[in-house]
């Protein structure tokens, strides 16, 4: 049986959540392969959710918010990536295979684009394989 | 300004009469300082006489002292308290000031050059005088040896930035430079004119040789740190080699008890957010054949190291009180300097350098998106 890998998609309320929506409801079609969770921000995104998500068991964990300069709250995103680019380089020392971790800037109208993303990602995680992460004991 | 401070074969004497010259000058309201006794006690000090027990030059650090700082001048408003502070104290000290952990203005420090310190219990159970003695006979040749049978702590044999002034970034009020300097003859003293002239010292230069020992001492030092690093990022590979790394982790939480950076009251370990029922952990054991417990030994490090790693002081205090003996402090600071190098960040070198989750830039990290 082919791998099928999990996402856990953190997405914010304003941009990209509506993105998903928008691509749901324009009948594009996208592997099922993401779990989202909406948040209103991803400036409000503890790098700990994105931890335990891999070792629960995720392969992949998408970060998805407004484009730069479009935050509901401003700068939010902003802030959003400097913490993904601390966590993925904390991964990266430690080997822990930081290219799991995907932001992407996605707009509520960019239906499309989420499709896109999310395909694009299933494609490089079953490339890549299952996460060493989500090994059953601690 | 900088001058020269006669010790005449008393360096603890000497600096001790520059602290209560302060307190009575009205400087200082109280010495925030190790007291010699039995072991070493840091108080508050208050009364003068009371400072003959100080001990500046104890090669022990039982903690981080910026966290008593953080607890005596969080608020501030009551006057300046003088505080005696290493260089790793010092970094830390800056970086809670930064996180509105300390009133600024209620504080004077005096910072000193370290050539490294003991383990408590190290310190604690040998010849305080004779391990005091032997650091400060060193400080002259810059060369750090420990004491007989032992070593000093872990972040000390690597530690790059041992003095308390930098090029350019933050000073303390006062600095006390022993480094290329005899302390039984003459300690150098660089700080504010005022608080100098105030003490009755004229300008004077220190000797030259005192920045060629601190030189020779950084690229030694660099090279081992490297080494280091490398050695402990090299253990702790994939999730396999950190699970070795961590594997006789006893979730005491230690580490970040007396981590300086880690000062959030509601820390997420300390609160319920992860706590579940009953059933939630049946259901979880029943999805994955077994949990471990006590939980989340993984998340715990590497969370605490996504929030703290930016700050990081690499004063090595979790290291010191791991029960297990796990050489946290190495782990983290290798990551944390890895983390900082990403902002061109060095954690306590400028008061106005904010720490790098304080703040972004609208154009770093463009190919993240």
């Amino acid at each position: 049986m082919e791998f099928e890998p999990r996402i856990v998609g953190f997405l914010c309320n304003w941009c990209a959540y509506s993105g998903a929506d928008l691509a749901g409801t324009s009948r594009i079609q996208y592997p099922p392969n993401i779990r989202v969770i909406r948040l209103m921000c991803t400036g409000a995104l503890d790098p700990i959710y994105v931890l335990r998500a891999f070792l629960e068991g995720a392969d992949g964990i998408l970060i998805a918010g407004c484009h730069p300069g479009d935050c509901h709250y401003l700068n939010g995103n902003y802030k959003a990536r400097r913490r993904v680019a601390i966590l993925k380089e904390i991964l990266k020392e430690l080997g822990l295979e930081e290219d799991r971790v995907w932001l992407r800037w996605i707009s509520a109208s960019e239906g499309q684009r989420f499709a896109d993303t999310v395909k694009e990602m299933v494609e490089y995680l079953k490339a890549k394989g299952p996460s060493p992460m989500k090994n059953p004991i601690l | 300004m900088k001058s020269v401070i006669q010790t005449h074969g008393d360096p603890k004497g000497a600096v001790v009469g520059v602290l209560k010259s302060l307190l009575n000058q009205g400087v200082v309201k109280a010495w925030l300082l190790p007291l010699s006794g039995s072991g070493i006690t840091y108080a508050l000090v208050r009364d003068e006489g009371l400072l003959e027990k100080a001990s500046p030059f104890a090669p022990v650090m039982p903690i981080n002292l910026a966290r008593a700082v953080s607890v005596v001048a969080k608020k501030g408003g009551a006057g300046k308290i003088g505080v005696l502070l290493r260089p790793c104290e010092q970094r830390a000290f800056v970086e809670l000031v930064k996180f509105h952990q300390i009133d600024r203005n209620s504080v004077l420090v005096v910072g000193m050059d370290c050539l490294g310190t003991y383990e408590l219990k190290d310190y604690a159970s040998s010849a305080n005088a004779a391990l005091e003695e032997a650091i400060l006979r060193q400080f002259k040749a810059g060369e750090a040896t420990p004491y007989q049978g032992l070593n000093f702590r872990k972040a000390c044999e690597v530690c790059v930035h041992f003095t308390p002034t930098n090029d350019g970034g933050y000073a303390p009020e006062l600095a006390l430079g022993l480094l290329g300097m005899d302390p039984y003859e003459a300690i150098a003293l660089e700080g504010e004119p005022d608080l100098l002239k105030g003490l009755g010292l004229e300008e004077a230069s220190e000797p030259p040789s005192r920045l060629e020992v601190i030189s020779a001492l950084r690229e030694k030092r660099t090279a081992k740190r490297k080494e280091a690093f490398a050695e402990t990022l090299g253990k702790a590979r994939g999730i396999e080699g950190l699970r070795s790394y961590l594997s006789t982790c006893i979730r005491c939480h230690n580490c970040m008890v007396n981590c300086p950076i880690c000062y959030c009251p509601d820390c997420v370990f300390r609160t319920e957010t992860f706590d579940r029922t009953t059933s939630q952990y049946l259901a979880w054991a029943e999805r994955k054949g077994a949990v471990p417990m006590l939980p989340d030994l993984i998340l715990f490090h590497l969370t605490r190291m996504n929030h703290m790693a930016t700050s990081c002081v690499a004063c090595g205090m979790c290291t010191s009180a791991c029960p297990m003996g796990i050489d946290v402090g190495t782990l983290f600071s290798a990551v944390g300097e890895k983390v900082q190098a990403l902002f061109n960040y060095v954690p306590g070198r400028s008061l106005e350098e904010l720490p790098p989750v304080a703040e972004f830039k609208e154009e770093e990290f463009l190919d993240l998106g």
